[in-house]
């Protein structure tokens, strides 16, 4: 049979037939993949995918991709299960155990899968707004942290999958010391928007909406670069600490008399109410002061750059942004936030870049200030820090 | 011979995400059937092939990637974003084991070490494997029955005839069809050439 090649079309100054069939010699073919992972893989992500939207077809229904995906018949059917952020590794192990001859792993599933149930229906009972209502949700956890209810149940393991967990008025959060075995931090979300961060060694009353007790370590506030909620106030041995729209931590060291309360003002102001242990006057500070409040009620001033060293911690337990669909100017505004930077562009042409190219993709397993390299780098920028300045160029050697 | 038509990919994508969203099970599959190998492909490479790692780490990547289709606005080919996430993640986890990542920037293509075994300089080598990666990637963009039928015809060299019989197609159709997947192959490599980052930018 006589073929109509059809190649009028040139492509690199070459019939496209030609060229096509040239570039594919030269590559080869393509790699098979491992049936039994691709298997996994397919079933771990509709686990995922059933559980956000929720399949309205039957498994049985399903028309198998000829030959390329084939399913084992053992593979156990998926459950909605909730992936989070950095557990799916382990889920696929537990999927190819699943696949293997030892029938007790189903029954042990079974009873974690009921004990879990228990203590999450306990949970929820003992922070469900019926009880009290929710006020802060978790977002970031590292090492241990632990939270104890309302009523003083307690305490639950707030590991690394609780995010999105709500926390009721009443609760206390503890995050383990520096010297444990896995020193604890948290970001939580508070009702009003505000982020609050609990450095290791924190614990923190949830009092209500509007006001959190810090017995001791550091916590961190930030409402926002547009505070909108109820502002939330401190309360500490040393008094009550207001934010008026700003960024700043609170800490408290030491016991009885050698307890001190330090507040680090990043942005904004923040008023310290009279009435602590020592009837502390009314005190404002403003961006870049520190306050040391003995236990006397004895005030020490001094001065705090927004960036460097002491916000290391803030900065690691910051929720990451998520870049989908967002300027580079919008990620810088949020880098500058998190790491007290001033962002300063070397020139309109490098501005005009960050205001125009829309980001793609996620950073959520770097830091914000890992993060800049590959997100600049995609948008053919460049960086320098120097004296508190973030300074974007563009990058001419792309 | 009619001339190819210009195939709209962004539109069947958007329609399968929208399927997706909806609940349609058997939109979950086709979007399985069609991205998932060549996804693998592209991490087992940067993996050095690493199998169960390649495994874990694409299993993560299509979580998130599902997780996030509400975000998905088809700015950029669907399999040039799930490529940039799972790029993202391998970053992620080289960053977790506090193992120096070969690659880390949203926009780098990673330098893979090209196959010990092909000829020539080592220049000569890398940009042989590069193009050749290229032609890989460009064919796992493509809607599978396209791949298969270009594979068929230029690299076995199966005539129409035996590709329309693969098909179960006449040979006008199957002659058409490779019409069209040569096109779109076409597309896609230059698409992908001129666009190393894969997707950073619409």
């Amino acid at each position: 049979m006589t073929e109509n090649r059809g190649t009028e079309r040139e492509w690199r100054g070459l019939p496209e037939e030609e060229e096509t069939r040239r570039l594919l010699a030269e590559a080869g073919p393509r790699p098979a993949a491992e049936e039994d992972d691709l298997a996994a893989i397919t079933e771990a992500a509709r686990a995922e995918w059933r559980r956000r939207y929720g399949g309205r077809g039957e498994a049985a229904e399903r028309t198998e991709p000829d030959g390329e995906v084939p399913r084992p018949p053992d593979l156990p059917t998926a459950a909605p299960e909730r992936p989070e952020r950095g557990a799916a590794i382990t889920r696929r192990s537990d999927r190819f155990r699943a696949e293997r001859p030892a029938r007790r792993w189903p029954a042990l599933a079974v009873a974690a899968a009921v004990i879990a149930a228990l203590g999450l229906a306990w949970w929820a009972l003992r922070t469900s707004p019926a009880a009290a209502p929710v006020i802060a949700s978790v977002e970031v956890v590292t090492g241990e942290v632990l939270a104890w209810t309302a009523g003083g149940d307690g305490p639950v393991s707030l590991s690394a999958d609780a995010s999105g967990r709500g926390l009721a008025a009443g609760s206390t959060v503890e995050t383990a010391s520096a010297d444990a075995g896995e020193p604890g931090r948290a970001a939580l979300r508070a009702a009003g928007g505000a982020s609050l961060r609990l450095d290791t060694g924190t614990r923190v009353h949830l009092a209500s909406a509007e006001r959190i007790e810090l017995t001791r370590g550091g916590v961190y506030l930030d409402s926002g670069a547009d505070p909108g909620g109820r502002p939330l106030a401190v309360a500490t041995p040393a008094g009550v600490f207001h934010e008026l729209g700003t960024q700043f931590e609170v800490r408290v060291e030491g016991a009885g008399t050698e307890t001190i309360t330090r507040l680090r003002v990043r942005e904004g102001r923040v008023a310290l109410d009279g009435g602590g242990a020592q009837g502390t006057a009314a005190v404002l500070t403003a961006t870049g002061e520190e306050l040391v409040v003995r236990a006397d009620g004895s005030l020490v001033h001094g001065e705090i750059a927004p960036h460097g060293p002491a916000w290391e911690w803030v900065v690691a337990t910051a929720p990451m942004l998520d870049i989908e669909g967002l300027t580079v100017r919008r990620f810088l505004d949020w880098i500058a936030r998190e790491t007290g930077l001033r962002v300063e562009f070397a020139d309109a042409e490098a501005a005009a870049l960050a205001d125009t190219v829309v980001l793609h993709g996620s950073i959520d397993h770097l830091t914000p200030l890992e993060s800049l390299g590959p997100v600049l780098s995609s948008a053919g920028l460049d960086y320098r820090i120097m004296d508190g300045s973030l300074v974007v160029l563009v990058d001419h050697d792309r | 011979m009619r001339a190819p038509e210009r195939l709209r990919p962004e539109d069947d994508e958007r329609a399968l995400v929208a399927r997706m969203r909806s609940g349609d099970e058997r939109a979950f599959d086709e979007f399985a059937e069609r991205y998932l190998p060549g996804l693998h492909r592209f991490a087992l490479r940067r993996l050095d092939g690493d199998r169960e790692l390649a495994r874990d780490v694409v299993q993560t990547t299509m979580c998130n990637a599902i997780a996030k289709l509400d975000g998905y606005r088809g700015e950029a080919p669907l399999f040039t974003w799930l490529c940039a996430c799972c790029r993202n993640e391998i970053g992620g986890h080289f960053r977790r084991r506090d193992r120096r990542p070969r690659e880390v920037e949203l926009d780098g293509e990673p330098h893979a070490v090209p196959p010990a075994t092909a000829g020539g300089g080592p220049q000569e080598r890398l940009l042989r494997f590069e193009a050749g990666e290229l032609v890989h990637l460009a064919l796992d963009s493509l809607p599978p029955n396209y791949a298969r039928a270009v594979e068929w015809r230029y690299l076995e060299g199966a005539a129409v005839d035996e590709i329309a019989r693969r098909l179960g197609a006449t040979y006008k159709a199957a002659e058409s069809l490779l019409s069209r997947a040569r096109a779109a192959f076409r597309e896609a490599y230059e698409r992908l050439a001129a666009s190393p980052d894969l997707g950073a930018e619409p």
